[in-house]
């Protein structure tokens, strides 16, 4: 069975859920609350992680960025912070020791890849040979600041020095290219409306209207990024304007890919 | 080329820091945290990274930083903004500057000490630990569970248990008494970290560079830091010299963790086994420094002088 990790909003992650039906279980950091969780290290540091309440899972998709105080409403309010940071830091681990796939796996900065912000996004794409249109973000001194976009609660993560969790997780309603870093003031220079092609890469395979040459070089930027699932929004001429972690799973094409990655034994 | 120290004025890491930078005569913008509402930042990336900076006295084109030495602390906890509501003007503009300026310390090609991404490396204990062991250390037998089931039968395979934060929220490290025991339920709450407990001597290792100062630590607490909350007196350090294989460990880690310095807590058995159970990414070197004289904070200098001068040589090429 493949457990889907997912924030209660991803509504994503809830279509697929029912897309794969009885192959899948879909669980909130809430959740696990009522899951028995074991991570196990031992002298030389070699890690096991179980799920003994649910013993038919055998790969995981994180669909989380981390875990954040509104994740875990039923916990006692003074402990929300620590709890949060507590339980993002097991599933830190966990993810990095479950024995079978793991889809995306989680670096120091986030539980589904690498946590990057927009803008390195933008400057691993130019590194893989991509074309991009650059990015610019400019925080003013407050004096001059004015409110943000709608929605904006600000750059998402923890603590400075701690997990900055880059991306906020999937889009919660409209475009991925919509508020970067949860809501802040860059502009991604893309212009008003336009035909963008939104492209889906699921490992070696994409999904999406663009040339070969750019989709093998898309591969070739999620698998740099250590990920197997990757989306990137170009505009009609090739260039990127946006790439990151969370991609429309819900799709029969990137759903099925995905089950085939997942349902790999491992070895 | 010039170097940029961002942190609060009173952090004595810092101020050791800036001193030593100083004495060397490197050219240093200090960004005051405590400044942030005035602070200005705008940051440019397409195939590079560019960007400009201001406010408070300042201003400073980023690509001119040839390295960077960050103790941040969370900008909306500074005077100025600590009152503000999150989701107000204030606080959102001290999230945007803390956020910013750490999307640039990720991508700039200047030395950081450290990388955010890097200082995130002990978010996660349990998974640092394996990173740890991958250096060669060896590491204390680990659990982390919700279940008490789990933690009863740790206890009882272990006999004597300790219990620590799993994230880098700083917590005290307590051993689990019988007492404790009978409240092992509470686990169900949230995965738990328990520990073997490693008897022995603890040696607090900074990692500068190529460079290693060891210091031990004598002290009867379970965790030093707290010894006299603990009604114990107030630990002793001393400047040690470390077997080379293990000061090469040391440094083997910190560089696979991409720390350019690092505090590496160490503890030597009475049996000369040595166990390693967390790297600090941003150490208060200063608490140590203190207590050996050890010249850390000028070995910091030292790379950040470093740094800055090739960067510039390479300009004038």
């Amino acid at each position: 069975m493949r457990l889907i990790l997912a924030h209660r909003h991803d509504v994503a992650a809830r279509e697929l859920a029912a897309r794969w039906g009885g192959e899948a279980l879909l669980l909130t950091p809430a959740d696990l609350h009522d899951e028995r969780l074991l991570l196990t290290v031992n002298g030389r540091g070699e890690a096991r992680a179980e799920l003994p309440s649910r013993p038919s899972v055998t790969s995981v998709l994180s669909r989380l960025a981390g875990v954040g105080p509104a994740d875990l409403d039923h916990v006692d309010p003074q402990d929300l912070g620590y709890a949060a940071a507590e339980l993002d830091a097991f599933l830190r681990a966990w993810l990095g020791a479950w024995p079978g796939p793991v889809v995306n796996r989680p670096t120091t900065t986030c539980l589904n890849g690498p946590g990057w912000r927009p803008e390195q996004w933008i400057l691993a794409a130019a590194a893989a040979g991509l074309p991009v249109r650059p990015v610019r973000r400019l925080v003013p001194s407050c004096g001059d600041l004015t409110p943000g976009p709608p929605g904006g609660g600000g750059p998402p993560g923890g603590p400075i020095n701690g997990s900055p969790a880059g991306e906020g997780g999937p889009a919660r309603a409209g475009p991925i290219n919509g508020s970067p870093a949860g809501g802040g003031l860059a502009d991604f220079g893309a212009g008003p409306g336009g035909d963008m092609v939104r492209v889906s890469v699921v490992g070696d395979r994409w999904f999406g209207a663009v040339l070969d040459e750019i989709g093998r070089t898309l591969c070739t930027l999620a698998r740099a990024s250590g990920c197997v699932l990757l989306e990137a929004m170009l505009d009609p001429a090739g260039t990127v304007l946006h790439a990151g972690a969370w991609p429309d799973v819900s799709t029969p094409d990137v759903a099925a890919a995905l089950a085939s990655i997942l349902d790999r034994r491992p070895g | 080329m010039t170097a940029l120290l961002w942190g609060l004025p009173g952090d004595p890491t810092m101020t050791a820091v800036r001193r030593a930078v100083a004495a060397l005569g490197v050219p240093a913008v200090f960004l005051d945290q405590r400044q942030v509402l005035d602070t200005r930042v705008e940051l440019r990336v397409g195939s590079g990274v560019d960007g400009r900076m201001s406010g408070d006295g300042i201003d400073l084109d980023l690509g001119r930083v040839g390295a960077a030495y960050l103790r941040p602390h969370d900008g909306t906890r500074v005077p100025a903004v600590r009152d503000a509501a999150p989701g107000s003007p204030r606080w959102r503009h001290a999230r945007y500057v803390d956020d910013t300026l750490t999307a640039w310390a990720d991508m700039t090609p200047a030395l950081v000490i450290s990388r955010p991404s890097a200082s995130a490396s002990n978010g996660s204990k349990p998974a640092q630990l394996r990173e740890i062991a991958a250096c060669g250390f060896a590491v204390p037998e680990t659990l982390v569970t919700n279940d008490p089931a789990a933690v009863a039968s740790f206890l009882d395979t272990h006999g004597e248990v300790v219990y620590k934060s799993t994230s880098a929220v700083r917590s005290r490290v307590r051993r689990l008494d019988p007492g404790d025991a009978l409240r092992l339920d509470a686990v169900v709450a949230c995965p738990t970290q328990f520990q073997r407990r490693v008897p022995g001597t603890d040696v607090r290792v900074h990692v500068v560079g190529a460079e290693v100062f060891a210091t031990r630590i004598i002290s009867d607490a379970d965790d030093y830091r707290y010894a006299v909350r603990q009604g114990l007196p107030r630990a002793e350090l001393h400047s040690t010299d470390l077997p080379d294989d293990v000061a090469e460990r040391c440094r083997r880690l910190a560089s696979r963790l991409g720390l350019p310095v690092a505090g590496v807590d160490l503890r030597v058995t009475p049996d000369g086994d040595w166990f390693c159970f967390e790297v600090n990414p941003s150490p208060a070197f200063s608490y140590y420094e203190a207590g050996t004289g050890q010249p850390i904070a000028a070995a910091v200098a030292g790379l950040i002088a470093a740094a800055v001068t090739c960067v510039a040589f390479r300009g004038a090429r």
